[in-house]
């Protein structure tokens, strides 16, 4: 036999080679399964901002063409592209393809007039660009165009009108937050949790997302019945959302409400009935920051403050935009668990504030209410029954109107 | 050719382990943390010394926490006491009040800056096994964070960790990315 013919220690040189490719084919095909690009967009005032982010560092290479944005990314890797959701004012879609071995991405914003600005992070690697909408020909800002003119003259006049009403100062974003007056306005509905993210499972094994959702529908269905707003669902269906996202949706249609719907959950075990919440600011912390940037903002932001400060400092902003409507927020709350309470017979149950994540960044009067605990086995039934949804969705929908008519005739 | 299959045994074994190696190393979230120090070795080494301090947990009484006073050693150092306290917490009440930590619970590691924020990173068991509903994640966090600027006054904010990582929120509902001042509020009258 030739192998018989092989001397003993170049056997073993070819059995430790062959494990040596083995091992090394396991760890490429170990490599490879991390191997995952992320894509996600997220809105901030004056811009939107793209982020590739890669367990492995790439070079790439920014081009324009025509209207869109191209990105090469220079790996002869292939990746998996995982796309989060996105609502953008600036960012219309993206796609990739693969052409000569390199990933090509489009970004297509949704006015041909734009900036874009772009650098890296590393740990993870991350690219970010930033797009910028330019003023259009005629000279005017891109958001006051899309309003159509009707209504930016509209919103200038009740502008004036609110300027002197007391109460927090405006968010710099000039949008009129004090006007809720119905037409062409928007109250954005958040379902709670969804898709992987199941929020919390009562006894029997019903889970929060499960809930959310149906109670949410009704609440649309009579709003959309009884007012003239339009309404918006953060999610239709059980897909993840992440929480910046969900305020960016409610920011993007200049939400003039805010309800997220969740159920509660305890380690106690008598924990039971609804209960409507506010943000509350981690006190002393987010609201000297908030004054610190009123004392800079005396006339206009961006004649104050260059360059990069300025950008940093509209970002922690966006990120406390509920900061500048915590008293309306209280308001609303308030309207919506007196009504909650009307339904369910509970006296004596207040308000309530905590540091809730999805409320940070909205920029209206914002509330989550917790319809009932899903912890609790008679209430986790409860939340099933088609019968409580609609009281509880009708419930909710009484407060906000009292809350909406209250506004409109201070 | 005994030997020959003897040693593609070994190298089978050998790929098997090196699979097994890899396979954890990519879960290994939490092959660096630190056992956590058994309670009984605190004991025995200051026989004598005690000092008590104030853990507040829930009750079924309502939805507002509820103080257990309990000895510990006395500590001299600010940051094995702060440790002690948070054990003590995660460790349950003894008094018929209600936990609001998941058992599986440990500290991992704690530290105290100059500014007086108290960082505290839990196991990921604090997460993964949270019951993740508004109530209960805040009175999981208050419960530290009171027990924590309560207890000891130089801690003015704590900042909450989970397996040695910033989280976004506890279970999708409290925001953990930023510290926490303590709420009084939410203490029994």
């Amino acid at each position: 036999m030739v192998k018989k013919s092989m001397s003993r220690p170049n056997r073993t040189i070819v059995l430790i080679l062959g494990m040596g490719i083995f091992l090394a084919g396991f760890l490429f095909l170990n490599a490879q399964e991390n191997r995952v690009m992320r894509i996600s967009v997220r809105d901030y005032p004056n811009f939107s901002r793209f982020m590739v982010t890669s367990s492995l560092p790439f070079s790439y290479k920014i081009e324009r063409e025509d209207s869109s944005l191209l990105v090469f990314i220079e790996t002869n890797l292939s990746f998996r592209i995982r796309r989060e959701r996105f609502s953008s004012r600036f960012v219309d879609s993206f796609s990739w393809e693969e052409r000569d071995g390199k990933i090509l991405l489009r970004i297509k914003p949704k006015h041909e007039n734009f900036r874009y600005d772009h650098f890296t992070l590393s740990n993870p690697f991350q690219i970010v660009i930033d797009l910028t909408p330019l003023a259009s020909v005629e000279g005017k800002p891109v958001q006051e165009i899309e309003k159509g003119e009707e209504e930016s003259e509209k919103t200038k006049e009740s502008e004036q009108k609110t300027s002197s009403a007391s109460g927090p100062p405006e968010y710099p974003s000039r949008r009129d937050t004090l006007n809720l007056s119905p037409a062409g306005k928007t109250i954005v509905i958040d379902p709670g949790h969804g898709g992987t993210e199941s929020g919390a499972v009562g006894k029997f094994g019903s889970m929060e997302k499960d809930v959310t959702l149906p109670i949410s529908l009704r609440l649309k269905n009579i709003i959309e019945r009884n007012l003239a707003y339009n309404v918006v669902m953060t999610r239709e269906e059980d897909i993840n959302i992440s929480l910046e996202n969900r305020s960016s949706i409610a920011n993007n249609n200049s939400a003039v409400l805010f309800i997220s719907i969740h159920a509660n959950s305890s380690n106690r075990k008598e924990a039971t009935g609804s209960e409507t919440y506010f943000l509350s600011l981690n006190a002393t912390d987010e609201e000297a920051r908030r004054l610190a940037y009123l004392e800079n903002a005396t006339s206009s932001l961006e004649e104050n403050i260059e360059g990069e400060n300025e950008d940093e400092i509209k970002l922690i902003l966006w990120d406390m935009a509920q900061s500048a409507f915590i008293r309306q927020s209280s308001m609303l709350a308030e309207s919506i668990q007196n009504e909650l309470n009307q339904l369910l017979g509970t006296k004596n149950r207040g308000i309530k504030q905590a540091p809730f994540k999805v409320l940070t960044g909205v920029a209206c009067p914002a509330v989550l209410v917790e319809v009932a605990f899903i912890s609790n086995p008679k209430e986790e039934r409860e939340l099933q029954d088609s019968k409580f949804q609609s009281d509880v969705a009708l419930a909710i929908y009484r407060g906000l109107a009292n809350f909406l008519r209250s506004y409109a005739q201070e | 050719m005994k030997r020959y299959a003897v040693i593609a045994l070994l190298s089978i074994l050998l790929v098997v382990l090196a699979f097994i190696f890899f396979r954890n190393e990519n879960n290994g979230n939490g092959s660096t943390v630190p056992p956590p120090v058994s309670l009984t070795e605190y004991e025995s080494s200051e026989p004598g010394e005690t000092q008590e301090v104030t853990l507040f947990f829930l009750s079924e009484d309502d939805d507002l926490l509820h103080p257990e006073i309990r000895k510990i050693p006395a500590n001299a150092d600010l940051s094995g006491k702060a440790r002690r306290i948070v054990e003590e917490l995660i460790r349950g009440p003894q008094s018929g009040l209600v936990s609001p930590f998941p058992r599986e619970t440990r500290l991992r590691n704690f530290f105290l800056t100059d500014e007086g924020v108290a960082y505290v990173d839990f196991s990921k068991e604090f997460m993964n096994k949270h019951l993740s509903g508004s109530s209960a994640e805040i009175a999981t966090v208050y419960s530290v964070v009171n027990t924590l600027a309560f207890n000891i006054d130089e801690i003015k904010k704590v900042f909450i960790l989970a397996n040695g990582k910033e989280q976004e929120t506890l279970g999708g509902h409290v925001n953990l990315s930023r510290p926490f001042l303590p709420f009084y509020n939410l203490i029994v009258q």
